[in-house]
Order: structure tokens, then sequence, then C-alpha cells
């Protein structure tokens, strides 16, 4: 991964300007830079391109430009979290699974919905489950392991595709808890 | 040559066989524990895969979690770095089985080199040059004392088993024998 620190840039960014970012972002081309980074007292630009690299797991695909403009240095470290930490559902993601039971994955595999490629999927959203329940199978070599709902509730989202890999902790399942206890 | 490896180990040791693909132009594939997600061996990689919890026994030495991941990112080999997985004799058999190319020695190499009283009487039949030492493994103390004032001071005791670096203690003098024995027995086991 390119990581360059661009001197050449200075006094300019008092205040940043779109023209300025856009400015970057040709600069940023021209150089085949792919993350660029500034800082000076209490500005912090970051700008980063759609890396080439292919992360497995779907979801933490960075699929657009992200620039981060913060004024406050308060606000520059969550800024800087590493976007590999990313097991952690997209930011809009987020707030819709706020009051779910993630069911994560225990093992790395492939994950299948069904029993077998014809019978229809385990559970569906809004489908009910009791804990204990099988959800899925997760196949590591050539095991089908059946993962079980650790919770009982109501499927609300299912964050994998049939056939996918799955890596370990990836959540799996979004099940919203009855509140019955 | 390989197209895409997974690379069993984690920071500067990944790290360096992961530059060495760079330069070779072969893709790697990282896997880290929950501890280590922000690694830099994750981030270089061209792939990265979560196996497990910070436990290495459960992550880095977990055997089927290292294989599935090499199944789901479909590469050709895997490569060890040291340590962890990189001595074990059973981890080297099922890459073979899996029909993923280990990167190393044999199984049988593996466990022959694993125990060190074989590995030397293999190595001298082979007509290489060993440093002196006990003709094979010292039974008891009293044929330590021998072979102990046979050699001369000072001497390294090392135990058939161990490894990782347990199990052996230099010794300087004769007072410090026995203590040193029973060190090095326990630490081994």
């Amino acid at each position: 991964m390119k990581r360059k620190k661009a001197k050449q840039a200075s006094a300019t960014f008092a205040s940043p300007e779109i023209q300025q970012i856009e400015q970057l972002l040709r600069f940023m081309g021209e150089h085949n830079l792919e993350e660029f980074e500034y800082s000076r007292k209490d500005l912090r630009i970051r700008l980063r391109k759609p890396s080439s690299s292919v992360m497995v797991a779907g979801p933490r695909m960075i699929s657009a430009p992200e620039i981060i403009v913060s004024g406050s240095p308060a606000a520059a470290p969550a800024a800087a979290a590493n976007p590999g930490a990313a097991a952690a559902p997209a930011p809009g993601e987020a707030r819709s699974t706020e009051d779910l039971h993630l069911v994560k994955s225990p093992i790395v595999g492939t994950f299948y919905r069904s029993p077998s490629p014809s019978s229809e999927p385990f559970v569906k959203v809004e489908t009910y489950m009791e804990t204990g329940q099988t959800l899925c199978i997760v196949e590591a070599m050539k095991l089908m392991n059946e993962i079980e709902s650790d919770e009982t509730g109501e499927v609300v989202r299912i964050f994998v595709e049939n056939g996918q890999p799955v890596e370990y902790g990836q959540p799996l399942f979004g099940i919203r808890p009855s509140r019955k206890k | 040559m390989f197209q895409k490896i997974l690379v069993a180990n984690r920071r500067e040791i990944a790290l360096r066989v992961i530059c060495a693909c760079k330069e070779l132009g072969i893709s790697t594939v990282a896997v880290y524990s929950e501890a280590d997600r922000n690694s830099l061996h994750v981030r270089f990689a061209d792939e990265a895969v979560c196996i497990g919890p910070p436990r290495s026994s459960e992550s880095y030495l977990n055997i089927p979690q290292v294989i599935s991941a090499a199944e789901i990112t479909n590469v050709d080999a895997i490569h060890p770095g040291y340590g962890f997985l990189s001595e074990n004799a059973n981890f080297a058999k099922v890459c073979e089985a899996s029909e993923i190319t280990f990167i190393g020695p044999k199984p049988e190499i593996i466990e022959l080199m694993g125990e060190k009283d074989r590995a030397r009487r293999e190595v001298k039949a082979a007509g290489l040059p060993t440093i002196p030492g006990s003709d094979g493994i010292v039974e008891g103390e009293e044929q330590l004392a021998k072979e102990a004032a046979r050699i001369d001071y000072p001497l390294i005791l090392k135990a058939s088993a161990g490894g990782g670096g347990r199990g052996m203690r230099v010794v300087r003098k004769q007072e410090d024998l026995l203590a040193a024995y029973q060190t090095a027995r326990s630490e081994a086991q």
C-alpha cells in the first residue's frame, strides 16, 4: 500500500476549500497516491481512494473516496480509526443494528443458508428463533458446521450472501431479542 | 511459481514474508487474531482473514482455522514463517492432505528434527559434523556425572523434548551440574 506524505502543499490550508481538495485529488492522481494525510495544529485532512487491495469480508470494502476534514483535535483520533478495524458494520448500518443481537461466525469457512443447495434456507428475515435452533452452516475443511442461535427472537438481518466466505467473528445474523425474559 | 500464498504468522515475521512475495509478484493473504486486527501485516497483505480470538492456541495455532482461511481465499501454498506451526509435522501433513503446498520441510523431516537425540544420530550417520557431546540420551545422574567429566566444562544440557529454548541449561562448573539437570528436566515437561 502506498502511503506518502506530501510536504510541498503547505500554508494554503488555513481554510480548506472545495477547490483545494479537488487540487489535492488531482495531485493524488498524478502521483498515484492512494492515501494522503496532512495535519498542522488543529487542522487535519485525510484523503483516501478506493484501495486496489481486496479484503475478504464484503462489508469492509472501501467503496468511495473518504474525505475527513476535522477542525477540532478531539475529533481527529476518531477520524484516524484504522479502516482495518472493520468487522464492525459500516456507520450507516450501525444505527439500524444497535439493538440487535449479532450472531457472529465462530469459525472461518463458507457460509450456507440451507442444508443442501436444493433445500429451503434454515431461516429467513422475520423467522422467529429459539436459542439452540440452527441458523446456517459454515463449511470448513469439508465439514458442515451447523451454527446455532444463541438468542431467542426475530431474525431481522442476514449480513452474508449464501456461498460467501466468512472469517472469524464476522456478523452473520442480526436478531431482535424478544423481551419476555 | 505460486500465484498466491497464505502467511500463517503475524507481525514482523509475516511482514518479512509478505515483502518477499511482493518482490516476486505473488499475492498474499494474512491471517490475524482479534488482538492483531490493526497490525501492519494485516494492512500490507492483499487479503486478510480473521481466524480467531487473541489466544494463539485458538488462532495462529488452530490448524482447522488456518486451513479454512487458505481454502476460502484459494491459495496455492502456506508459508508458516517461524515459530507457531512452522515445526508442526501434523500441520504439514494436513496441508498435504488439503492439497495446499506447505512451504517448509516434509512432515517426516520435521518429526525427525524435533526429536533431538534422533536428529543427532541421523546427522552423524549421514557423515555431517556435529558438536562433541554424549552419544545419545543421558540416563540418570550417574551417567550424567561421567559424561560431564569426559566432555569437561563449560557444557550445555539439552532436554530431548522441550523446544523454543526450554529445557536448555549452560553449566560452567561441576557444582552446578545436578541443579541444572533438574531444572532442565522440569522445564521441558
